[in-house]
């Protein structure tokens, strides 16, 4: 002869309890929802744009040393050697390097605009390798090979050619570099990583040699090598590359700048978890709030089932049922406005979606013990309500 | 035959300040297939009476058995079988639940006994046939007047053919002409069988009844049997 509560009576009667205030259920779900919510966005927010940083950093690679040997941007360092970058290629773990050299010369859309109007762009002699080495790409045209780096042509950086007011090769445009008209044969891709290039204007070293007298002393070396050794390079090279001045030798990774967004990234996004693990726990206090104050109202009730033969744990149950339940459609609420949002927002900024299926199953479990944890109390204190006293009059 | 409930020096008492002794020495046996009324004015004890009888509250000394079941020696959870099982409670107030109709209110009287949703629901057609309100199945208390909301919570007491029923007041907020329908229901129930004690200050209601419980200041003042 014993008291017993089916599973599903259970559910009903959870149901039931937050049904019959249907408006209470659902402003204190809506604080549970505003904090799930919260993190589940921050969470698909950050996975989507770290994953188009990951996809960037692959693309371009993190093994990538840019050394400027000359020592300052204006150059006034000691010369460098011509051979810098044959030497950089004889370190063992160098797989290749290629270099730019700043020519003395300033580019104008024509022979009729001031010579001191450049436009901050610069002239740089470049060998055929660069962009692939770079990893960067041409938006229209073609980049300098071997045949076009004896001939006055260039090729524009993003940067430049917006600023040149040159968006297509038809009909060949052609800008001018210091009493010589060079046809511009290549448009080049945004490159995120060297804005230095995006705003210059690269020619071949043969006819920047005949024209300008430019020599093959680099004043920026690009080097690549096996990324365990990347370290070790780093430090070998100011004395290889410019062994009469290794201290002005400038040694850069310029990936570091994205792992450094990538840092900053993590670190915003741990902040914002914070926030919203701070909102969930309010949330938690509103709901055990009004659990209290409902068993409070609920005394008779619990009078009458414990007189109709609830034990105290089918009370305590039913109360912290109703509580997890509560704060359960909270989560189920806020996961899915959380995954709108970030929806909305990849959308928008055209990122990868990637909402992490591990984010959501932890948050809709966090509200859960949330929920919980809320209960506890007030299940504890409807289950200590004498029956006798509940149903007095 | 074996009294369904004996209480035996049954005394309770309060803890205070002020200490209040609400029961004093009572000693009482209900055998099967009785209907009784306890009477008293108020104060006189009686809703403690019908706690202690009831099993929602325990005594301060004596002995209360129910179905020869001293339950003095029960756990709350035993307790809580007991009445799952054995008792039946009517309220003054009803105490029936809103949102609910009046055969889903009959069949919460069997949710903690564990069974189906379907057998809980049958039981309670039956139990609403039983107390004339085989018509309004499917209303929910407000829809019901005054009379016919206590002959559903009658029923809810009934649905799990308990040993016993409590009537804490069952009339006190009716009028006199629905009154008289509920005691009339109450002999016609108790005349198929059911053992029911009715505690009330009514006297025409419990001069109806074929014994008379009279309580005075926590004892038992008069034992009357027509």
């Amino acid at each position: 002869m014993r008291s017993r509560l089916r599973l599903g009576d259970l559910f009903g009667l959870g149901l039931r309890g937050l049904a019959a205030r249907p408006a209470r259920a659902l402003l204190t779900a809506i604080g549970i929802a505003i904090g799930i919510a919260a993190i589940v966005s921050v969470i698909g927010i950050s996975a989507s744009g770290r994953a188009d940083l990951i996809a960037t950093l692959d693309r371009l690679g993190t093994n990538l040393l840019r050394v400027t040997p000359g020592g300052g941007v204006l150059g006034t360092g000691s010369e460098v050697p011509e051979e810098a970058r044959v030497m950089a290629e004889r370190i063992g773990p160098v797989q290749s390097a290629t270099q730019t050299t700043q020519v003395e010369a300033s580019v104008r859309r024509n022979d009729l605009i001031g010579e001191l109007e450049t436009g901050g762009i610069a002239v740089l002699a470049a060998r055929p390798d660069l962009l692939d080495e770079l990893g960067g790409g041409v938006r229209t045209g073609r980049f300098l090979d071997n045949a076009t780096s004896r001939v006055p042509a260039v090729v524009l950086g993003s940067v430049s050619a917006r600023r040149l007011g040159i968006t297509d090769l038809d009909p060949r445009p052609r800008v001018f570099l210091d009493g010589t008209w060079f046809t511009v044969i290549g448009i080049l891709d945004p490159l995120e990583l060297h804005p230095d290039i995006e705003r210059s204007a690269l020619i071949g070293y043969p006819v920047a040699d005949v024209l300008f007298a430019t020599t093959e002393s680099p004043s920026t070396l690009y080097v690549r090598a096996s990324p365990d050794f990347l370290n070790d390079v780093a430090e070998v090279i100011p004395a290889t590359v410019n062994p009469q001045s290794p201290d002005a030798v400038d040694v850069t990774r310029p990936s570091d700048a994205l792992q450094a967004r990538r840092a900053a990234d993590e670190a915003l996004t741990n902040l914002l978890i914070g926030l919203g693990a701070v909102a969930l726990l309010v949330a938690g206090v509103a709901i055990a709030n009004i659990m209290v104050m409902s068993v409070l109202e609920r005394r008779t009730e619990i009078g009458v089932r414990r007189a109709l033969g609830a034990t105290r744990r089918h009370i305590r149950v039913q109360f912290l049922f109703e509580s997890v339940l509560l704060s359960g459609i909270g989560g189920v609420a806020g996961t899915l406005l959380g995954a709108a949002i970030t929806v909305a927002y990849a959308a928008n900024r055209d990122l990868t979606l990637a909402v992490p299926p591990q984010g959501v199953a932890f948050s809709i479990g966090a509200a859960l013990v949330v929920g919980a944890l809320a209960g506890l109390y007030p299940a504890w204190r409807a289950a200590r309500i004498p029956p006798a006293e509940a149903v007095r009059k | 035959m074996p009294s369904v409930l004996r209480l035996e020096e049954v005394t309770k008492v309060y803890p205070g300040p002020p200490e209040v002794t609400a029961l004093v020495d009572i000693d009482l046996a209900i055998a099967p297939g009785e209907l009784l009324a306890v009477m008293g004015p108020s104060g006189s004890g009686k809703s403690t009476l019908l706690n202690v009888m009831g099993a929602l509250d325990r005594v301060t000394r004596g002995t209360v058995e129910i179905d020869a079941a001293d339950i003095a020696t029960l756990s709350d959870r035993e307790l809580s079988g007991l009445r799952s099982h054995k008792i039946g409670f009517v309220f003054q107030d009803f105490f029936l639940i809103e949102g609910l109709d009046a055969t889903a209110n009959v069949a919460e009287g069997l949710v903690y006994r564990g069974m189906r949703r379907r057998e809980r629901r049958d039981r309670a057609v039956a139990a609403l046939e039983r107390v004339g309100l085989g018509r309004r199945l499917t209303h929910r208390p407000n829809q019901l007047s005054g009379g016919e909301r206590q002959r559903v919570a009658i029923a809810r007491a009934l649905v799990g053919e308990p040993s016993i029923v409590f009537a804490d007041e069952p009339t006190g907020n009716l009028d006199s002409q629905t009154s008289e329908e509920i005691a009339h229901l109450f002999t016609s129930l108790n005349a198929e069988g059911a053992t029911m004690v009715v505690i009330t200050h009514e006297h025409d209601l419990a001069a109806r009844f074929p014994r008379i419980v009279e309580l005075q200041d926590g004892r038992v003042v008069g034992d009357r049997v027509r």
